[in-house]
């Protein structure tokens, strides 16, 4: 085992092992909780931290290094953000691609967290029954464990308007996910401002957002996808009427659909007076401002809530993930906030 | 309209039928019906004038020899009905007791400032008139009844009743105000869940491959455009013909030409689009 790339908390970077298999990182805060043998205090007790994390992490890691095992993938970089971008556009390894993909959000996760001494969240650590599905929501403007950054709140209140309408838009995007996900608290940098600047990215706005099972945010790298699939269609569509030319004749009744479709969309494009299609225009920017930064992410899927606060305690959990978010590790995550150079509020 | 009695004398009505021989044969109900006479009148009936000690008809006074006579030798009789007796009538008879309820209030301030929520449908229909039995006010969300401005009125009212009841633990009761308000603001909050609720859940099932059907909305949309297409066609057509024949009249337009000819026979245009469509 050589040399662990950076073990800062910034950022989640996997220990790699003489370049042949990863290991389930360390995570400070979990590895103590574990020795002590004490519970995650107002949120997780100690065997769900257990079943979480050593469990579910161990097993992904393994399946991730299994995978990578039968596919022959020599290549394996030490950050598991590299991993995920690399084995993306390669569908032979999307279980890679999915595996690194959860493990990294899983890790992301619960990074973010630190245990309360809050005693009401301590409290609120046990089964709920079905009332609480009917239970009236607070309707309070101030709320426990709000950041007190104060350049972090101005950018929360700059982006959201406040610090509990930010609370409130979290919370409901994760408890409105109805299978596995997570929601995100995001830098984003726009369009605009990148292109101006084509040097650095320009993180203006927080942004909050969700995947879905093995889905990750920085999403950049979905760029020209569609395009990509346009092309291979179109290619698709050549090769068949290449195919019909050189048979020559009666092929018109085993003509597919494919073929039948592209010789109007692609003598369309080729015509350069045209004006693209609105989709083609989509697909063209759709990803391209995409520069996101993640800051802070909150697993919503029932595997969470269900141990400790059974089938009916997603709102309870939500509210005590919310009282143990880390506020410090989300400031040093934060980009360098761009202000804008004309402020229209 | 005259009041309706004859409902409870249908079997009378029905025997005097059978023996006058314009019925022929009895209906099956008949036998049942006379066993069993209907035992409730149905009819409507004044309140005032047919409790136990009914005030007065004014009515009733018509007709009647008067107590005072002006003329010793004839009797008087009261003919017609004073401009009291009118009053008396339009007053007291037939007005209805005016209902004043706080919730009817409540509902009138929360739809006038959430005029919106009246754009979303609402079931009206009850099976027996009970449905707020059902529900339990010491939450907002209800299982037998969608969130709605009812619900905050509801809620208000019940908040109003609690902190009363909860005044010797040195809380003060609520005001009206301030009952609505905290309803008013559960309500938001629990709106602002259903809505993030809904828009993740069509985000999350997209993502899983659902195509959505189209709506009625665009289902209707498209089947009109079909004819906006045509009539888009014809009107193009006209314009064309309608300008040629301004340019007719008009030198400085000049041209008047082949377009003029199919002026003449611009009858028919419209069953020419008929038919495309069908």
């Amino acid at each position: 085992m050589f040399k662990l790339v950076g073990a800062s908390r910034l950022a989640p970077v996997l220990i790699q092992k003489r370049a042949i298999s990863y290991t389930l990182p360390a995570i400070k805060t979990l590895d103590n909780l574990r020795s002590s043998e004490k519970e995650f205090k107002g949120l997780f007790s100690n065997s769900t931290v257990n079943e979480l994390w050593y469990k579910r992490g161990t097993y992904l890691v393994e399946s991730l290094n299994q995978l990578l095992e039968d596919n022959n993938v020599t290549e394996r970089p030490s950050d598991l953000n590299q991993l995920i971008k690399m084995t993306f556009n390669k569908p032979d390894l999307y279980g890679v691609h999915s595996y690194a993909s959860m493990l990294y959000n899983l890790q992301f996760y619960l990074e973010s967290l630190k245990p309360t001494v809050d005693e009401a969240s301590n409290r609120r650590v046990k089964q709920y029954g079905p009332e609480e599905l009917l239970k009236t929501p607070l309707i309070a403007e101030t709320y426990n464990n709000e950041p007190t950054d104060p350049e972090l709140r101005d950018w929360i209140n700059y982006s959201f308007g406040s610090v509990a309408e930010f609370r409130t838009l979290l919370l409901n995007s994760a408890k409105g996910i109805k299978g596995d996900g997570s929601v995100w608290l995001v830098a984003q940098a726009s369009y605009s401002d990148s292109t101006v600047h084509k040097d650095e990215n320009q993180y203006n706005t927080l942004a909050v957002m969700n995947t879905y099972n093995a889905g990750f945010v920085n999403d950049s790298i979905r760029s020209g996808q569609v395009t990509k699939l346009q092309q291979q269609k179109e290619a698709k569509g050549e090769f068949l009427r290449k195919q019909e030319a050189d048979e020559g004749k009666d092929t018109t009744t085993t003509t597919t659909i494919d073929a039948k479709v592209t010789p109007d969309s692609t003598s369309n494009s080729k015509n350069g007076l045209e004006l693209g299609s609105v989709e083609e225009a989509e697909a063209a920017a759709l990803f391209m401002d995409r520069r996101i930064i993640p800051l802070v992410a909150i697993d919503a899927s029932p595997r969470n809530y269900i141990l400790d606060y059974g089938v009916f305690g997603k709102q309870p959990y939500l509210d005590n993930v919310w009282d143990c978010i880390d506020w410090s590790i989300v400031s040093e995550r934060a980009p360098k906030r761009t202000k804008p150079a004309v402020d229209f509020f | 309209m005259k009041l309706q009695t004859g409902a409870t004398s249908v079997l009378e009505r029905t025997s005097h039928y059978l023996k006058a021989g314009s019925l022929r044969e009895r209906p099956a109900w008949f036998n049942v019906v006379g066993s069993n006479p209907p035992m409730t009148d149905l009819t409507k009936k004044a309140k005032l004038f047919q409790a136990e000690n009914p005030r007065k008809d004014p009515g009733e006074s018509i007709y009647q020899k008067k107590n005072r006579q002006y003329h010793f030798n004839k009797v008087q009789y009261k003919t017609r009905t004073s401009s009291v007796d009118r009053k008396h009538r339009h007053d007291v008879v037939s007005k209805l007791p005016k209902l004043n309820f706080l919730e009817d209030q409540l509902r009138d301030v929360f739809y006038h400032q959430h005029p919106w929520e009246f754009a979303r449908p609402k079931v009206l229909v009850e099976n027996e008139g009970n449905d707020n039995d059902t529900c339990n006010w010491s939450h907002m969300l209800q299982l037998s009844k969608p969130l709605d401005g009812e619900s905050v009125v509801q809620r208000t009212l019940w908040l109003l009743k609690d902190s009363k009841k909860q005044k010797g633990e040195a809380s003060q009761p609520l005001s009206l105000f301030e009952a609505y308000d905290k309803a008013r603001f559960e309500f938001y909050r629990l709106r602002m869940d259903e809505e993030m609720s809904s828009t993740v859940s069509k985000e999350e099932s997209t993502m899983l491959g659902t195509v959505f059907n189209t709506t009625h909305l665009d289902w209707g949309v498209a089947q009109e455009q079909q004819f906006v297409d045509v009539w888009a066609q014809v009107a193009t057509e006209q314009t064309q013909i309608y300008e040629a024949q301004r340019g007719g009249k008009m030198a400085s337009h000049g041209s008047m030409g082949a377009e003029e000819d199919e002026a003449v026979n611009d009858s028919s245009a419209w069953v020419a689009a008929e038919e495309k469509v069908e």
